[in-house]
Formats: C-alpha cells, structure tokens, sequence
C-alpha cells in the first residue's frame, strides 16, 4: 500500500513537471499530435500506479521519450512548414465570400448543424452574417462576421483611447514578489512608504498590491485579520 | 529553444541509462551462462557439492545485479527466476536428479529471457 501511496505521488509530480515542461500551448489547446502523447502519457503514468509490478523507471522512461518527441516535432513544425502541415494539417475553407465549400465540409464531416451551431455560438444567425468560417488546425472553428454585423468598436466611433497598461502585482497573500519590483523601476524604499501611508507596517500586512505600468496607479488592500 | 535543449539532455540521459542498463545486463547474462554450463557440467557428473558451490556463486551473482534487472523488469519475472533458484538449490541439497534439472531448466531459460527482453530485436518490438 505504501508502494502505491509513493509511486502516485512520484507520477503525480514527474507528470505536473512534465506538462509543464511541454510548455502552454499543450495544456490549452490540443493539436493531433499533442492528444496523442497527452493521451499516452496518462495511460503510460497510470500503469505502475494501478500494478506495482510494472518497474516506476519503466514507465517514466517512457514518458520522458514521449515528451522529447513531441517536443522536437513542435520545434521542428515551428521551423518548417512543411513538417507544420504533416503533422498539424491546414485549416479548413468551409465558407468563404459568399460560396460554400460543401466538399472541405464532406472531408472534415462538418455536417449543417455543425456549422448553424458554431453560427449561433459566435453571435450570427445566418451566413449572410458571416465573411469565413474555417476550421483550424486544432478543430476549433472560427466565424469571422461581415463587418456590418461585427461589433461596434471605439475605432469605428472614432473616439480616442487610453493604450491598456500593463498591472503587475506586487504583494500576492502577504509575499513580495521582488522581480515584479525591479521591473516597474521601484524600490524597497518606495515600497515602506507606499505601506507607512496605508498605516501598515510590513508587506505581510498586505493581500493585494498591484502597481499599473506607466502611470504607477496602485491598488492595495490590507490583509483581514485572521480569526483564531 | 530552452525547451529543445532540455529535451537533447534528457534524450542524452535515457541513452546513457539505456545503454549502461543494457551493457549490465549483457554482463549478468554472460556471467550466469558460463556457471550454468558449470552446473549443468556438474549435473552430468553427478558432483552435487560442485553443483550447490555453483549455485550458491549464481545466488552471489544475481543479487549483485539485482537492482538493475529491477528497474525495468516486472516483480513478477524477478521473483519467479529467484522461486526457481531457491528450488534448484533445495532439489540439490536432497540430491532430488529429475526435479533439480526441471527447475534448473526453468530458471536458466527464465534468466536468459531477460537480455533477449531488454535487448534490441525484430521479434520484440513487433
């Protein structure tokens, strides 16, 4: 039992390290070949879980090697193109100015009521509506409206905008984070007297400190007491 | 780029782990054939104090290489080769002739399953 309640443990954090190390793309968005190793990965991690016969360095072995290859492939499918469309295909031209493309539609089994579904999910009702619908590589479907019925944005208005700033976060739950500090150019100095204004003595005092880039507008709010 | 790096390291290190692992267990096999041949040598001559010598120095062998045949091989496998070597050694205590070379048999194929598993061939990874 101890054997099981160890080698769970071991997976759990060799395969949190590993995901972590295949990087983000991976966690949110799945290409063929990345369901695969995730898909893989999860069966190899299971097996010396579930039988303790099976040797832990046998399948971690063989997890590592899948996470080598799928990292060489996407570097490799970064480099080239046409590794990139090997391995990750094309997007597909379901509907394209007006003319649909009822064979790309056949040869994805892209069906009416898929298409109406992903119409009504991104706010049209109707084709008229809508300039391209593809689907990407990661089967994910993207309708691009008619600009009439895109949403108004404060472009089309003409009115000015402030750019958006940038917010880091300086106290996160009482603890400094001291590489956001140097980034925004500031100091433990300015730091002691932003808190001595707010009455507080430590950055233990504070949940959330966030400082905006630019024009240095802070957010700070105490830490509650905790009830004992 | 960081990530490709990594990955050349990691790859590096299973190599090296692999072909250590292999490299052991080459050895291992070798060793064992050789006092197999001995004991089965033995056998024929009927010498049972050379034969339990023999098996006692297979014994020394194979707990030397212990720790690398576990790593990769099943509990399973492991603890039948050492079953069928305690057996043989008891059949040749009580000079037991027909149930010592059964067992024996069994664990020498037993054993040299192991570099034919670990090792690179068509049959096996097919």
């Amino acid at each position: 039992m101890i054997t099981t309640v160890l080698r769970t443990a071991i997976i759990y954090f060799f395969v949190v390290l590993i995901l972590r190390m295949m990087g983000k793309r991976q966690i949110g968005e799945l290409e063929p070949s990345e369901l695969v190793v995730t898909i893989m990965i999860s069966e190899v991690a299971a097996m010396p879980i579930t039988d303790i016969g099976v040797p832990l360095l046998e399948s971690i072995l063989a997890i590592l090697i899948l996470v080598v290859l799928e990292i060489f492939l996407s570097y490799f499918a970064y480099r080239s193109t046409k590794v990139r469309t090997v391995f990750y295909g094309r997007p597909s031209m379901f509907y394209e100015n007006g003319r649909l493309h009822q064979k790309e539609m056949r040869r994805q089994r892209f069906n009416v009521a898929d298409l109406m579904e992903e119409l009504r999910n991104n706010g049209a009702i109707s084709l008229n509506q809508v300039e391209y619908v593809l689907m990407e590589t990661n089967g994910k479907v993207s309708v691009l409206l008619e600009s009439e019925n895109s949403p108004v944005t404060p472009a089309d208005l003409k009115i000015h905008t402030e750019p958006a700033r940038m917010s880091y976060v300086l106290i996160d739950n009482g603890n400094l984070i001291s590489g956001n500090l140097k980034r925004l150019g500031l100091d433990d100095i300015w730091l002691d007297k932003l808190l001595k204004k707010n009455k507080l003595k430590r950055p233990k005092d504070v949940f959330y400190l966030s400082v905006e880039k630019d024009t240095g507008n802070t957010v700070l709010i105490p830490r509650e007491k905790e009830e004992s | 780029m960081n990530r490709v790096v990594a990955a050349i390291c990691i790859l590096v290190l299973c190599g090296t782990f692999v072909g250590v692992h292999t490299y052991k267990i080459i050895r291992l096999n070798k060793d064992v054939t050789a006092l197999c041949e001995e004991v089965e040598a033995d056998f024929q001559k009927e010498n049972w104090s050379g034969i339990s010598g023999n098996l006692q120095k297979l014994r020394e062998r194979w707990d030397k290489s212990r720790l690398w045949a576990c790593l990769t091989i099943d509990t399973k496998e492991i603890e039948e080769i050492e079953i069928s070597l305690k057996q043989s050694m008891k059949y040749a205590e009580v000079k037991a002739k027909p149930d010592f070379i059964g067992e024996f048999t069994l664990f020498r194929m037993r054993l040299e399953h192991i570099p034919h598993q670990e090792g690179f061939s068509m049959e096996e990874v097919l």
